[in-house]
Parts: C-alpha cells; structure tokens; sequence
C-alpha cells in the first residue's frame, strides 16, 4: 500500500512536472496569435478561436489598420478600444448592397476611402494586405530591393522594412500622395476585397474630432449650447451647405469647420463665387502676368480664371485656393477676402451616396419602404460600412481564423526568407559545430581514457575546470583572440572556441571507461588498428552519448546569439538568431512568440531523432 | 602448431608489485595446458603475458622459435577468448566472427568458409545475423571461441571462458573444449581458477600461487603427489586433510604425533624424513584414502578417534565430517556403508597415499622426483627482488 502511494505520488509530480512544461508552452502558441485587442489576455487557447465576439473584433481591428479613431470616425461612434465592439445586432442587406452598387458605379477618388489589413502599428506584425502588396512588387520588380526602389522612388532599406501607412484625406493639411508607391498601392487596392474598404466619414470626422472636442462627450453640453434637442450624438449631422443669412451657433461651427479645419478635397464652391475669387486674386497677384508667372498659365484676364473644383496637390494655386477658402487680408488695404459661406458646400461620399439613393428612391419614404429603413431625411442616411464590413465577416471566419493564427509564422518565415543568408549561415554552422564536437571531444576522451598517464587526474581536472566559468566571461577574451588572429566574421570564430568542451570530454572519458578493456584487447589479437578501435569500437559502441553531445553541441551552436553577434558583426554572418533578435526588436509580442516556437521548431525535431537513438540504446553485453 | 616456451619470466607493476616470479615452463606443442590458482596468483598475468596485452617484465617468451617480447600482438599468431566473451556488441555475429579476418585481408570466400565451418563445429550457424545481445551465455561464448578459430592461430589462449557460465552449461562447454582440442590438434593454454576443469581439461596443469609456479605436472600426478600443503588443499573437493603434529623418532620406525592420535609412518618415508625428528610438519591424507575401522581392534599408531559432526549424504558417496582433539578432518566414502558411522568413529589413514609436509615451508617430505614440483621459490623474500629491481 505505501508502495503504491509512493508510485502514485511520483506519477502526480511527474504530471505536475510536464503540466508546468506545457502549459507555458501552450501560453507561447496561444500567444503567437495575438494581435493589438487580445494582447493582455493570457489563455491557453485563444479566444478568437471559439468566440466570433472576439473574432470580429480582432477583423475590425485590422481593418481599421489597428487605429481606432479611424474606426469611430467611419462608424460614427465613441469607442476607446476594439476590445469593447459589440457584434452588430442586424446587418440591413437591402442597404448594403445599395451601397456596394453606389461603389460599383460612382467611381470615387483614390483619397476617399483606404483599405485594412494593411498596417500594424500595435501588433507590429504583416497583415495580408501587406504581404499582398510586397507579392505584387515582387512579381513587378523582382528579388532586389534596389529595383523598387528605383522603381518607386522610395528608400526602403530591405523588404522587411516596406510599410504602407494608411492615411486619410480629413484635415487641411493631410494631402493626398502622388508617389510613385503611393499609385502602386492605389493599384493594389482595388485588388483587394471591396469589403476591406473602408471610406473617410467627413460626417463622422465632424463629430469625432470637431465637434466633441469642443464640446465634449456629452451631448448636453452641445445643446446647452446650441438650444437643441439631440438625444445622442450620431443625430447631429453634417449638412451640405449654409445657405440662410441667419446666425447661429451651428452655422458658425460649420463655417469654422469648413474654412479652417476640412480637408480641401472635401469642399467645393459654387459660380456665386466667381466673383470675389477674382477680386481676391487680383489683390494677391496684381497682374494676370504675375499670376500667369505664378501659376504657368496662359489666362488674358483675371475674369478667365474658373473656380477650383478638386484642388490641385501642390503649387501657388493650392495655397492662393487655401486662402480663398480660409480668408486672406490684403496687406495693402486690410480687405479681407474670402469665399462667402453661401457658396461653400461640402462633397463628401456620404452626400454622393445621398444624392445616389435620392435620385434612384425620389423620396425619403419610398426609400424607407423599397430598403426597409426607418430614416426621417436622406441626410440622417449614412453609409452602411459597419454592415458591410459585418456581412464579409460573417461569410469569412475560417479564413479570418486561419490569418490570425498564421499571421505571425507567416511573417516570422517571409522575414527569414529575405534573410535567406541567415538560415544557410546556421546551417553551415551548426553542421560544423556538431562535426566537430564529433570529432575532438571524443579523441581527446579516448586518449584520456585509452592511456592512463600520471597527470590524467590532473588533465580532467583542468576541463572540469573550464566548466566553472560562465561563457559570458569567456567572451571578451575570445573576442580579443580571434580579432588577434583576424577570424572575426569567419566560421572559425564561431566554432573554433566551443569546440572543444570540458564537459563533452568529461562524460565520454566516463563512458569510455565504462566500455570492457577485454574489446580492445580483443580487438588488438584481431589485429585492429587504434584507428580502427577509436572508429569502429568507441564511436559505434558509443551512439546514444554521441548523440547527446551532438544534441548540446548543435543546440549551442543554434541558440548562440551574443556570441555570434559579438564575432560575427558583418551582416553577411548573421545567424537566423541575431535576425530574429533584429526581428524582435521590430515587432510585436505576437511576432515574438511565433519567432521563437519557429526558432524551437529544428531544436525539437534533432531531439525528437536523437530520443530515438537512446532509446534504441545499444546494451553492451559484456557482464552476465 | 607451435611450442610455448617462458624462461625466466618475470612481470612487475610499477610500484614493484610483483605479479609472476621467475615462472619457467615449456608448453609442448599440441598440448592444452592449464594455469590453475587462486584469483591474484599471476595465472592471467602470466598468460597476458603470451598474448601481448602485457609487457614481459624480465625474461623471455618464444612462440615456436621465436622469441615474442617485442612482437605485437596480432602478430603473435595467437587468438584468445576471454570470461566476459568482449564480443562487439554491434556487429551481427557473423562480423564478429569476420572482423579479425576483414582486418587481416583475408579474400572473402575464405572468410565465409572458415566462418561458415567454424559456426557448424560450434553449433551457432543458426544465429549469425543476430546480435550477441540475443544470445545466452553459452551461445556467446562459443561465438567468442569461433572468433578465435576462424583464426587459424598457432596458439589458443583461454582466460577463464566458463566463469560467466551456470553449472551445467560449464560441464557441457567442457566437453566441447576437450572435443576442440582433439580436432583442431594446436596448442592450447587455459587459465581458470577452477580445480575441476583444470583436472579434467589439461594435459598438463601449472599450480600457482603469488606469481610462482608450485607445481607442473599431469592432472593425476599434482592430486596425487601435491608439491605443498597449498597445492594439497587447492586440488581436490574436499582438499586433503592436514593435521599439525610432530615425527617422533622410535627405535624401530618414525611415529606421527598429532595431539590426539599417532600413526606409525610407513617405510617408504623413512629415507625422507631422516633427521626430521621433534620437527614440525603436516600429516596429509585425502578423505577417501581412509577406512572405517573399530575403535578397540586397531593396532594402535594407525588409528584415528574422533566424533562425527555432520555427515553430507551426496549419492554416491558421503563426507563425514570429524572432529578429532582440536581439529576437523572429512572423510569420504561409499553411501553404503552410510548405516556403519556411528557418534564415536574410528579412521584408519591408508598409509600408502600419505604424505608428510614441512611444517615451515609447507612442502611435500615424501613426493617422488618425478611430479614436477618446481624450485620452491618461498625463499626469494621480497627485500631480495625490490633490490634487484634496483640494480637495472
């Protein structure tokens, strides 16, 4: 009975002992799926896997390219994380695919709308739009980064370093790209899923970053202000244009909006300015030939010049138009001059999509009947993303899984691929370490073994010694050796100092000590060399210990990073340790753990191999 | 098929551990020649002497004519077979077997020929693809002695190759041993601490004892006429009974005075044990040269009183064992007269096998010139070979 308890008791610690082994280990793999919403969460099987709740949240998240004002300006909603996002009660069809045909016919500028899974500033990994994106300038440019980069004009170091910032055309000083990348990118995008999309809500833009950061949150305080009666803020909207005299509160927050805060792309002027625009360019330019110098034109006069629809990206027109749109005082005579508000109108995708449903439904009712909507006017209309959005989602989940979950490896691998040198450098090395610890450890043990000699004792002594010291102390010190000798940035500086290994030697002379001396002396009557006794008695007999010393001398070789950096400091030498530090460095926590169960990946198979060897472990039978 | 000559040899450790002293002997050829002694007596240094696998101290060794001191091993044209079998355990029987050939460039054909006979003479033709981790005991030492035949040697040389084994198997490894000899016809010589196979395997045995050779003679000869009170004892179950007494010298003949008894010692003795009168000396008697005799008819001086202790019944026979005075003696005989022992016994010696030995030096008084017993080497005290060893 007690023997039994005992045995159950050493079962329990064994099991205690390989839970406490895997249960970190599942934490890493659980880990390696993590992107920006589920990083704080620590669990053994990820919840995105089970949940659809953390699933979406995890898509809106990278749709949104991780950036989560963007998320409530598009969705007009005040969130503070994706990690509270609800699953949309309903998705309205009808609705949605109005709104997928309104995209499919109005072609809209490439500034209006950008597209997810491209960028990850949290995560800091590759998305698939990203990964996409490096494909097509791969198949475009081919292998060399040069190439792109003369291709595009840009400065990227390597492929690693190619990023896609998504940006958004919404203040006055965001300016639509004309790079080179920029229509590369543009080309890309509509490659994409149009449910990747997502479009600049001037609307929600309004709110978000104009209106509650003047007023607040609360939408009290807005009607304090304003005498009106919101119930919550997605009621309040944008309108198109001020066309009455009278003031008030919101037309002057309008007008502030729109002369100093919006985007130039976003606003438009009617002929009623015609007018003041010409008087206003002639107070800044005096002459049309100034003005003709200026902007490269050919006008007779200033009344030629037509009014600016979509501005031009950059040049003396862009800013006189600024300031038009702004107000400019003349110096001179202190005019002030600018557009009158009356001519002012707001061209967004929201009031495209209006203008849209209104000319396709005439009215508000039919409209409500036909989609079957609840709406008062069109402009309480907005477009349905989130639904949009929500409707791929759905349809997508295994393959929203199966990204996140390979996310990570996929881009751990690309980044070793790029690094291809890396991983022919470890290769190279470890084979090497391995060989040579094969070959010296177990001659120097044989000698010790084979002929006693008076300073045997001593001679043991002394590699035990060399165990005693840390390898961190060693290596300043072989540092200075090899860099003596010139073998920094070679193979040799990294094999040549753990070549040798006390330990190694001590266990071996152990083992071989442990061999009958009746098999040497029978293989001396054979007629064996020594040669022959070290090779095909010692070593054969040996196997399942050389496998352990192959084992310590290839994961040494393998994991050895501060070394390998310290000798090998040209780049062309870089082991696949010191990139996935460089990696590291650059990514997330996600990427991390993927780099790290990858980096164990060929650790675990070499031991998984060498377990069969001691296991199959040759029995000497030489006692009875 | 080649003599063995040792002359003189001597094999001493550093540190003047003396291992072997002076051991002189010629080995004939084709004959099997067993060294015998206790664990420690120098029999396996002596013979890893002939083999190579030590260096010959002092004195020479020759194979045929040739002296070998400085030839190497597997140049000696010896093989040997080992207690533990140091069969390499990786290799399939049939390359264990082959290796000493391979290695000796021997054509192949050849190699499987002789390994193909050796296995059939041996019994292991049916396992040459396994393992020797997949053979008994008995099948791996006879692998470890077809290593050695395949050979071809001009010398066998055996290391107690039955130790490891259980009791039966020995006896019919024994058999097959006698039988090896006799077909392969070549010079054999046996090391074992075993008096049994050195009895009925050797044509001649060497009894040894801390590196001296004792006794060289014929299996019959050392049970019969022991050199010493050590060989007296080691050869022989149960050894030969010695009694500590004194010779005392009569008017007409010489009595043995053993405490509790005496015996008139024959005429035979009488030359050899002149002038040894009042000297201490062993009276020695194997336990089957008695009889049982009535207490009160004997003559007396040529009987021994005592009572019986225990009594092992083995079969055939049985050993009564007797205390007489303050000594113990066995006594063997036939089952059959089991029902005559009493409580109170009477022994009469048969004075014919007796022996006398000197009770100083322990040697045979009374042993015929004729059974090889060798210069006794008692008197070499180790002061003498520790300065010897100093004059080189």
């Amino acid at each position: 009975m007690k023997t039994r308890l005992l045995f159950a008791g050493m079962y329990a610690f064994l099991l205690a002992g390989a839970a406490s082994m895997i249960y970190p280990f599942m934490l890493m793999i659980s880990g390696s799926t993590k992107s920006g919403v589920d990083l704080k969460y620590f669990e053994v099987i990820p919840h995105f896997l089970y949940n659809d709740r953390w699933l979406y949240r995890k898509h809106i998240e990278a749709l949104f390219n991780e950036r989560v004002l963007t998320e409530n300006i598009t969705y007009d909603e005040d969130i503070l994380d994706f990690e509270v996002l609800a699953l949309p009660e309903r998705v309205n069809n009808e609705m949605t695919d109005e709104w997928v045909d309104f995209l499919k016919n109005r072609p809209l500028p490439d500034y209006s709308w950008s597209v997810g899974y491209m960028d990850t500033p949290i995560s800091r990994t590759q998305s698939s739009g990203l990964r996409l994106l490096k494909y097509v300038l791969r198949e475009k440019f081919g292998n060399d980064i040069q190439d792109i980069n003369r291709g595009l004009g840009t400065e990227f170091v390597s492929w690693n370093n190619i990023v896609y910032r998504p940006y958004a055309c919404l203040m006055r000083r965001d300016k639509p790209s004309g790079s080179a990348f920029t229509k590369a990118v543009n080309d890309l995008k509509t490659l994409l899923p149009l449910e990747w999309r997502y479009y600049s809500s001037i609307d929600g833009f309004y709110k978000k970053l104009y209106l509650k950061s003047i007023y607040s949150l609360n939408i009290a305080n807005y009607n304090r202000d304003h005498a009106s009666a919101y119930s919550s803020w997605p009621e309040v909207r944008l309108v198109r244009a001020w066309r009455d005299n009278k003031g008030s509160r919101e037309k002057s927050d309008w007008e502030d909006f729109v002369r100093n805060t919006l985007a130039l792309q976003w606003i438009r002027v009617d002929a009623a300015a015609l007018p003041a625009y010409h008087a206003y360019l002639q107070a800044r330019h005096k002459t049309i030939a100034a003005l003709n110098n200026h902007y490269g034109a050919q006008y007779k006069s200033f009344a030629e010049i037509p009014l600016i629809g979509e501005p031009p990206l950059s040049g003396l027109a862009l800013s006189d138009w600024d300031n038009f749109i702004t107000g400019w005082k003349d110096p001179d005579d202190g005019v002030v001059h600018k557009a009158p508000i009356e001519s002012l109108s707001i061209f967004s995708v929201e009031f495209l999509f209006r203008d849209y449903l209104q000319a396709k439904y005439g009215t508000v009712e039919t409209l409500n009947r036909k989609l079957k909507t609840n709406f008062n006017s069109f402009i309480d209309i907005l477009p349905p993303q989130r639904d949009l959005h929500y409707r791929w989602f759905l349809g997508h989940k295994g393959e929203l899984r199966r990204e996140f979950v390979m996310r990570n490896y996929k881009t751990v691998a690309q980044y070793m691929l790029f690094h291809g040198r890396g991983i022919v450098n470890t290769v190279i090395y470890c084979t090497l370490a391995v060989f040579f610890a094969l070959l010296v450890n177990p001659l120097a043990a044989y000698a010790l073994s084979r002929y006693k000699m008076s300073s045997t004792y001593k001679i043991l002594l002394f590699l035990m010694a060399t165990m005693a010291f840390p390898a961190m102390v060693t290596q300043i010190p072989s540092f200075l050796m090899l860099r003596q000798l010139h073998l920094l940035n070679t193979f040799a500086a990294l094999i040549l100092p753990g070549m040798a290994s006390g330990f190694s030697i001590f266990l071996l002379k152990g083992f071989f000590d442990s061999l009958p001396r009746e098999l040497y002396e029978s293989a001396q009557l054979d007629g064996a060399s020594e040669w022959t006794m070290f090779w095909q008695l010692t070593m054969s007999l040996s196997k399942p210990i050389l496998a352990v010393i192959a084992l310590g001398a290839f994961t040494g070789a393998y994991s050895n990073f501060m070394f390998a950096f310290v000798v090998c400091q040209d780049q062309k030498m870089w082991t696949m340790m010191v990139w996935l530090y460089q990696l590291q460095g650059m990514s997330g926590r996600g990427v991390m753990y993927a780099s790290l169960i990858i980096a164990a990946i060929p650790t675990f198979l070499i031991f998984a191999f060498c377990q069969n060897i001691i296991m199959r472990g040759i029995v000497v039978p030489s006692e009875k | 098929m080649a003599k063995v000559t040792l002359e003189n040899v001597w094999k001493i450790y550093p540190g003047n551990v003396t291992a072997v002293r002076d051991f002189n002997l010629d080995i004939r050829d084709k004959e099997f020649i067993i060294f015998v002694g206790p664990s420690g007596c120098g029999k396996s240094t002596t013979l890893r002497m002939v083999a190579g696998l030590e260096e010959i101290s002092r004195g020479t060794i020759r194979i045929g004519e040739r002296v070998i001191n400085d030839v190497p091993p597997k140049e000696r044209d010896i093989a040997m077979v080992f207690q533990n079998y140091a069969l390499y355990p990786h290799m399939t029987v049939y390359n264990n077997l082959a290796f000493g050939l391979r290695l000796r460039k021997v054509p192949r054909r050849e190699i499987e020929s002789r390994v193909a006979s050796a296995a059939k003479d041996l019994g292991i033709a049916d396992f040459l693809d396994r393992r020797p981790t997949a053979l008994s005991g008995g099948q791996r030492q006879r692998v470890a002695l077809g290593r050695a035949i395949v050979r071809h040697p001009a010398v066998f040389l055996f290391d107690e190759p039955l130790s490891n084994l259980d009791a039966k198997m020995r006896v019919e490894m024994r058999a097959m041993l006698m039988h090896l000899h006799k077909r392969l016809n070549t010079t054999m010589i046996y090391v074992t601490h075993d008096q049994v196979e050195a009895m009925t395997l050797g044509d001649r045995i060497v009894v040894m004892k801390d590196g001296l050779a004792l006794q060289v003679a014929e299996p019959l000869t050392v049970y019969r006429y022991p050199a010493d009170t050590f060989v007296a004892k080691f050869i022989g179950t149960p050894p030969m009974n010695l009694f500590p007494g004194k010779i005392i010298s009569n008017s007409s003949n010489y009595v043995f005075d053993g405490d509790s008894f005496q015996l008139h010692l024959p005429d035979r003795m009488t030359k050899q044990i002149q002038g040894l009168a009042n000297r201490e000396v062993f009276f020695g008697i194997r336990p089957e040269a008695m009889t049982l005799c009535e207490a009160k008819s004997g003559q007396p001086g040529s009987i021994i009183n005592g009572t019986v202790d225990v009594t092992e019944k083995l079969g055939n026979e049985i050993i009564v064992h007797i205390v007489t005075g303050r000594y113990n003696f066995q006594m063997r005989m036939d089952s059959g007269l089991y029902s005559a022992v009493r409580q109170d016994i009477g022994v009469c010696p048969k004075m014919d096998h007796a022996h006398i030995f000197d009770g100083a030096t322990g040697l045979n008084l009374t042993i015929p010139e004729s059974a090889g017993a060798t210069a006794h080497a008692s008197e070499l005290k180790p002061t003498d070979i520790i300065s010897e060893e100093k004059k080189e």
